[in-house]
């Protein structure tokens, strides 16, 4: 019986530890998948982000750095010109949503989804800071960076409302298991 | 009832062996991480090619990916053509029609100047263009963003595409082969910033360099200040840099409210599932693009 619940509990331990990353990849797959929301405009947004904001509030301990680092440097090399960029700046978001989870948790859904919005921008800002200082792209895309950040805020109360389904699930088969 | 749930959190901590207590560690990885991260910024600023073959190679291992996850997206969104559709018939059919007559017309008349252009060929002694070998290939993946426009197709050096093809649509140019993998390929589309198409206006030959910005608008590089090209006119490669045929159609002329001059693409990949992947025979200008 209790070799059976240690089997029981590496396999929700592995399934818990593999749920985040694969998560962040699908988010990314979709990101890049040519899904026209315009005619001339595509749907190249940030959501990975939404991912990595919601497991460094509410489950930090299955998003290790190194997953994340690797989530953003695969995001580069699927669809980037600067390679490293989203690998600094998942990281960097994640961290800082890791270190301010505590004050996160306390707060209601819109706190939390205001909060986004503010790192979105924070997003969009230094991508546009690093393309201008490294690739001398001076313009700045008004237009398509607030389409995609219509666009982003409008898929993250799906996207947490899925991800909080599985935080709960994995919530009741640990309560189970322990 | 907190001492209760903390342990058994505690648990998990151990099975997954990645408990935030391991400061010290995680410090040093999240300083060789960033640190890394900037060092591949500043390095794919300064050279694109070791980007594009990896890229590439990583498109070749994702594209199976891709193309999965693209079969449900593209049904749902056919079925919206096909609602809109229906709902447009009687409209779209009656307009049809009159372009139909208009294409006959057009036909007519393109097949007696093939026989003038053949003939004054013949006359000349011109040799003619290389014969286009096409190949039709699907779009998996928009790979670009805000500040890249790029695409990846279905078809790779297995299929016989190489650098420097020609990427189109009925309407016209839209990109060229930039990087070729085994089973897929990454198109530059003109609208990048760094593309340039040599081409002409087609009414006034002018020879101007377009240029892209990431956006819709092309700008247009090296116009001569004299030149006067009617709005609305028709730019078309000019065959310039050695690698495109001249004549192919690329964008056309507008003029803002602000009395500012560009160029805007004929042809637009949003508007096609799949795209035609050209074969000139002249491949030689790829640095030129």
């Amino acid at each position: 019986m209790r070799r059976l619940k240690s089997l029981q509990l590496l396999y929700h331990a592995t399934v818990a530890s593999f749920l985040a990353p694969v998560s962040l990849f699908v988010l990314m797959a979709i990101t890049y998948l040519p899904i026209p929301y315009t005619q001339y405009h595509t749907l190249v947004s940030p959501i990975p982000l939404v991912g990595i904001y919601f497991w460094a509030i509410y489950r930090p301990i299955v998003l290790q750095i190194t997953v994340v680092f690797l989530i953003g440097l695969t995001n580069d090399f699927i669809g980037g010109a600067l390679i490293g960029l989203h690998a600094f700046l998942y990281l960097t978001i994640f961290l800082f949503a890791r270190a301010q989870r505590r004050f996160l948790r306390g707060q209601g859904f819109s706190a939390i989804w205001a909060c986004f919005a503010i790192i979105l921008l924070a997003y969009h800002g230094m991508t546009w800071l690093a393309y201008t200082t490294l690739e001398g792209q001076l313009p700045f895309p008004a237009l398509p960076m607030i389409l995609n950040t219509v666009v982003t805020m409008a898929a993250y109360p799906l996207i947490i409302y899925l991800f909080m389904k599985i935080d709960r699930r994995l919530q009741r088969s640990e309560s189970f298991l322990v | 009832m907190n001492n209760r749930r903390r342990r058994k959190f505690s648990v998990f901590d151990r099975i997954l062996a990645v408990s935030l207590s391991q400061r010290v560690g995680e410090r040093v990885l999240i300083g060789l991480y960033i640190g890394l991260a900037l060092v591949l910024m500043v390095a794919s600023s300064l050279s694109k090619n070791w980007v594009h073959v990896t890229q590439t190679q990583l498109s070749d291992i994702t594209s199976p990916i891709f193309s999965t996850l693209i079969l449900p997206v593209r049904a749902v969104i056919d079925r919206g053509y096909e609602v809109s559709g229906l709902q447009n018939l009687a409209t779209e059919n009656a307009e049809l029609r009159l372009q139909n007559q208009e294409l006959l017309q057009w036909k007519d008349r393109a097949l007696a100047l093939m026989n003038e252009n053949k003939a004054l060929q013949a006359l000349t002694r011109l040799d003619p263009l290389p014969r286009a070998n096409y190949m039709t290939a699907r779009i998996i993946s928009d790979t670009g963003g805000m500040y890249s426009k790029t695409l990846t197709l279905d078809k790779g050096k297995e299929d016989g595409v190489k650098q420097g093809f020609a990427v189109m649509v009925p309407e016209g140019l839209i990109g060229i082969i930039i990087e070729t993998g085994d089973v897929s390929s990454r198109a530059l589309l003109i609208q990048d910033v760094n593309a340039r198409v040599p081409v002409v206006s087609e009414d006034t030959r002018h020879a101007v360099m377009l240029a892209g910005t990431n956006t819709d608008k092309l700008s247009l590089k090296y116009l001569d200040e004299t030149a006067e090209i009617k709005m609305g006119e028709r730019l078309v490669t000019s065959g310039r840099g050695g690698l495109l045929v001249p004549g192919i159609p690329v964008a056309h002329m507008v003029q803002s409210s602000k009395d500012e001059l560009y160029a805007k693409p004929l042809a637009h990949y949003k508007r096609a599932d799949y795209v035609q992947v050209v074969d000139f025979g002249r491949q030689s200008g790829i640095e030129e693009f």
